[in-house]
């Protein structure tokens, strides 16, 4: 017997400036704009909703069809202190879920950027995945920091 | 490397930016450079019914870059200028030459199919943006487009209406136009832009990729896009640089170096008008 195959989606929400304090302090220094992109989620933002958000999305732009696939779509972990998440799917479809993901604007009411990371066969390589890009998204913003307060950086 | 070509400027005539609009420019660029874009272009769209200043060559260029953002901060930014002309009549563009060391890129926006056809043959242009969210009135044909990619024009397509658009009908419009211009291209010398003027519609190269995967672009032929952007800069910028873009005489200039362009372009200047009033003067006694 063959055995059923998923894939897993990571995934992570970035902020735009839209308006507000944001809007003006974005554009002063690279780290300031770096950190209000990658801003933690407001306590609103829960699996249920975001899963909720998606499956309206493909039922747009898909109709009842593409929607069928997006049955079984499960959000397996959401973190909103990194506003990161992984999403499951079966094999077979996981593109009508990729596809979708950038045309999504708005969660619960917030401008957002639904930027899709990584897709792997267990959710083990999309964990990894995830901690390696913090640790270098961290190395980032420290070169940043040091190269604006004028000192030679050697790596 | 990955270039996006196409950032809006908020204004279609010489008028001053407000302070607000000059923000939320730079909020466009950094956003954009947050999302993987290193080269980043901005893209004045006039009408060819706006007169350009002609005899003032300081104020053909309104994007003033050294003005608006502080390149030195952001490593490996780079920020260029690019002019779009809609185009009814291809006739009336015959002076389209003269704008051509100002700015780094050049593109038109046919309207017609005649427009479409005379502009590919007689103007010396780097990109063509075919109006994609509104309904065409031509059927794209391969033997006019497989003319402008033999002499290394690109076709650009923006992504910015299909996320920004709230009503249906201008996203199943993007996608049949979309889908019958990469039948018509054989997904060859095409390139992918945002065209927005919000920086909540930008997306990541590889995100929009992966909607464009199911419109039937295949998966090998996704790095082509990106080394495409890159060839149009690249030949844009040597049109200001060396001679007829085959010719480089100085070792040291750097392509991508855009900072000392206003200094080269008076020497540059004074040649070439020199050279009109010549042949013009030889024009007029032939014909008399």
């Amino acid at each position: 017997m063959v055995r059923l195959k998923q894939r897993y989606i990571l995934f992570e929400v970035l902020y735009p400036p839209t308006d507000g304090e944001d809007f003006q302090t974005y554009s002063e220094s690279p780290t300031k704009a770096l950190l209000s992109l990658h801003q933690e989620s407001p306590p609103q933002f829960t699996p249920k909703t975001i899963t909720n958000t998606i499956k309206s999305s493909i039922q747009e732009l898909y109709g009842d069809y593409g929607s069928s696939f997006a049955v079984q779509l499960n959000m397996k972990y959401f973190n909103n202190k990194t506003s990161t998440g992984i999403l499951r799917c079966t094999k077979t479809n996981f593109h009508f879920v990729t596809a979708t993901l950038p045309l999504i604007t708005t969660i619960e009411g917030r401008k957002v950027i639904v930027n899709c990371i990584h897709v792997s066969g267990t959710i083990k390589k999309c964990e990894d995945y995830a901690i390696k890009r913090n640790l270098q998204f961290m190395r980032r913003v420290r070169f940043l920091e040091k190269s604006e307060n004028g000192t030679i950086i050697t790596i | 490397m990955t270039c996006d070509l196409n950032l809006l400027w908020p204004k279609s005539n010489y008028d001053a930016l407000t302070p607000s609009e000059i923000t939320n420019i730079k909020n466009l660029i950094i956003t954009s450079y947050n999302l993987g874009y290193y080269n980043v272009v901005i893209n004045f769209e006039v009408s060819e019914s706006l007169k350009l200043p002609i005899n003032e060559p300081s104020k053909l260029n309104p994007i003033k870059i050294k003005e608006i953002i502080d390149i030195s901060k952001f490593p490996d930014l780079k920020v260029f200028t690019r002019l779009t002309v809609i185009v009814n009549d291809s006739s009336k563009l015959i002076n389209l030459n003269k704008y051509q060391n100002y700015f780094d890129l050049i593109a038109i926006k046919p309207q017609t199919e005649k427009s479409l056809q005379n502009s590919i043959i007689n103007l010396n242009i780097d990109l063509i943006s075919i109006p994609l969210d509104t309904k065409l009135n031509f059927y794209i044909k391969h033997k006019i487009v497989g003319k402008a990619l033999e002499k290394g024009i690109k076709f650009e397509i923006c992504y910015g209406p299909l996320i920004s658009s709230t009503s249906t009908l201008t996203r199943k419009l993007m996608i049949s136009n979309i889908v019958q211009l990469i039948r018509a291209t054989r997904s060859n010398g095409l390139i992918i832009s945002s065209g927005s003027k919000n920086p909540i519609n930008l997306r990541s190269f590889h995100n929009i990729m992966n909607f464009f995967q199911t419109l039937g672009i295949k998966l090998n032929h996704i790095n082509k896009f990106d080394d495409n952007a890159e060839k149009a800069l690249i030949n844009g910028r040597l049109r200001i640089n060396s001679y007829k873009q085959t010719v480089m005489i100085d070792d040291n200039v750097n392509l991508y170096d855009n900072s000392k362009d206003e200094e080269n372009n008076v020497m540059a200047n004074n040649y070439k008008k020199r050279l009109n009033d010549e042949d013009i003067g030889q024009r007029k006694k032939l014909h008399s």
